[in-house]
Order: structure tokens, then sequence, then C-alpha cells
């Protein structure tokens, strides 16, 4: 993974994030897009993190699926990186997360994203507590199948 | 890009994408049941709400014991027995709590 420093990523970001909070969909999916595939090849510093959490928190809960699905994708990887997750508590992903289940659980490609999120934010002691209180149990429970 | 697909979760097509996402949903349920000797011995709610996944838990690894789901759900149940009243509930639905510590440290 490259470390995010020289410009051109720097730049590609902030372009990135501009989108993200543009109203035109067209925009918003550019950005979930391009931002899933940002995250997945460059390690991101803690101070880097918070605009980030903020743009993917406003784009997870979108009612257009591919949006909701890439920058659930993205914050799926973002919050694997230990440092990155104490931020993301605070930026409030825990109850955006159990948000969005709740809104896309018929739609497979949303839910496996998110669920990815999910699963990493329960393995955490501080992000578990957040989890909890999005009242999300029921659902897993919906999703668990028995079958021989 | 993602395409225009509109499987639901009850289409029959979509019977691998659901097994992912039931055994998503057991290593999350085992992640939080983690937490039943610590941070959820005194919250009640949340208690009863994961009360309500022990009797299909159980159905589970009894029928599932070689498939991920079946080993997520051995996992699932070790965490859980170390919470007395879901321990009771395990007992109460045919779980044999001794046997599943057991399960768990081969698990991990």
């Amino acid at each position: 993974m490259d470390e995010f420093s020289s410009s051109s990523s720097f730049s590609a970001l902030q372009h990135l994030l501009k989108l993200s909070y543009s109203e035109s969909t067209e925009d918003q999916q550019k950005a979930a897009v391009d931002l899933a595939k940002l995250v997945d090849g460059t390690v991101f510093p803690a101070v880097s993190f918070g605009p980030l959490a903020h743009a993917l928190c406003r784009l997870v809960p979108s009612s257009n699926r591919t949006v909701a699905s890439y920058s659930a994708r993205a914050l799926k990887i973002l919050i694997l990186d230990d440092a990155l997750r104490p931020q993301a508590l605070v930026a409030g992903v825990p109850a955006v997360v159990c948000g969005a289940i709740k809104q896309w659980e018929d739609e497979i490609l949303c839910l496996r994203e998110l669920l990815g999120a999910l699963q990493t934010l329960s393995w955490d002691k501080q992000c578990v507590k957040g989890v909890l209180q999005g009242d999300i149990v029921q659902n897993l429970n919906d999703y668990i199948q028995v079958s021989g | 890009m993602i395409g225009r697909c509109t499987r639901k979760r009850s289409c029959g097509r979509c019977q691998a994408s659901d097994q992912e996402i039931a055994v998503l949903s057991l290593a999350t349920l085992s992640n939080v049941l983690s937490y039943s000797d610590t941070l959820l011995l005194a919250d009640n709610v949340t208690i009863e709400s994961l009360g309500v996944v022990m009797p299909k838990l159980v159905e589970i690894l009894r029928l599932s014991q070689q498939k991920p789901q079946g080993l997520y759900a051995a996992a699932c149940i070790a965490n859980a027995s170390f919470h007395p009243r879901l321990a009771a509930i395990l007992n109460d639905n045919g779980g044999n709590v001794n046997g599943y510590v057991c399960v768990m440290v081969l698990v991990s």
C-alpha cells in the first residue's frame, strides 16, 4: 500500500470530497466509486481520516444503490486500520452502518459491504457499544439461516 | 460499476451471497457475544434480544457442523455461555454449554 503523502493523492482526495458533498447523484457515484478505489491502495494517517469519514457517513445512507455500496466498501476497508476506528466512532460510523443495514436489507451488494464493516466494528471494544445502540441484533437474527 | 441487479435476498439465485451474509452475521454476533461477560453482563435489554437468537444457533450447529456457519455458531454459543442468562437459555434449548466451550478452544 502507498503512504498517503504525495500531493497528487491529496488533491485527488480533495476533489472526491468535494464531489461527495454535491447534490448531484452522478457526482456522488463518482466520489463513492473513486473513494473505494483510493482507500484500497492507500494508507491514510489518522489526521486525514476525519473529513473522509464525514464524507462517507454522508454517502452511505444515500438512496442510490451504487453510492451506498461503494461508499460502504470504502468505509469497510478504512476501519480495518486499528488507528482509525476511534475516529470512526466519534464520526458516528456505527450508527450510520446500522441505519444503512436496515435501509438496504434486501440488497445483497450493499448488505455484504455493510455487514463486513459491522463485523469489524463489533470486534472493537469501544465501537461495539455504538453497534449495540444501533439495535441491530434482530436484523442479524433474520440474516442467519438454519440449513443442513 | 455495479450493474442494475435487482435481486433480493429471498431469490434462489442469490444462495451463495446469502450464505456469505449469514456467515458475516454469525461472525458479528460472535464478536458481540465475546463481551457477554464484560460489557453485556448487566445490559439486560441486549441480553434478552441476544437470547432470542440462541435456539437458532443451537440448530445451526446441529445441522451444519462442518460448514463455516456451524463453526461460527459454535463460537457464538461458546461466547454466550459466559453469561448466566444466555447459558440457561442454551441449556433449555439442548445446547451442551460445557461441550461448546471446548469447541471454542479448538476454533480459536
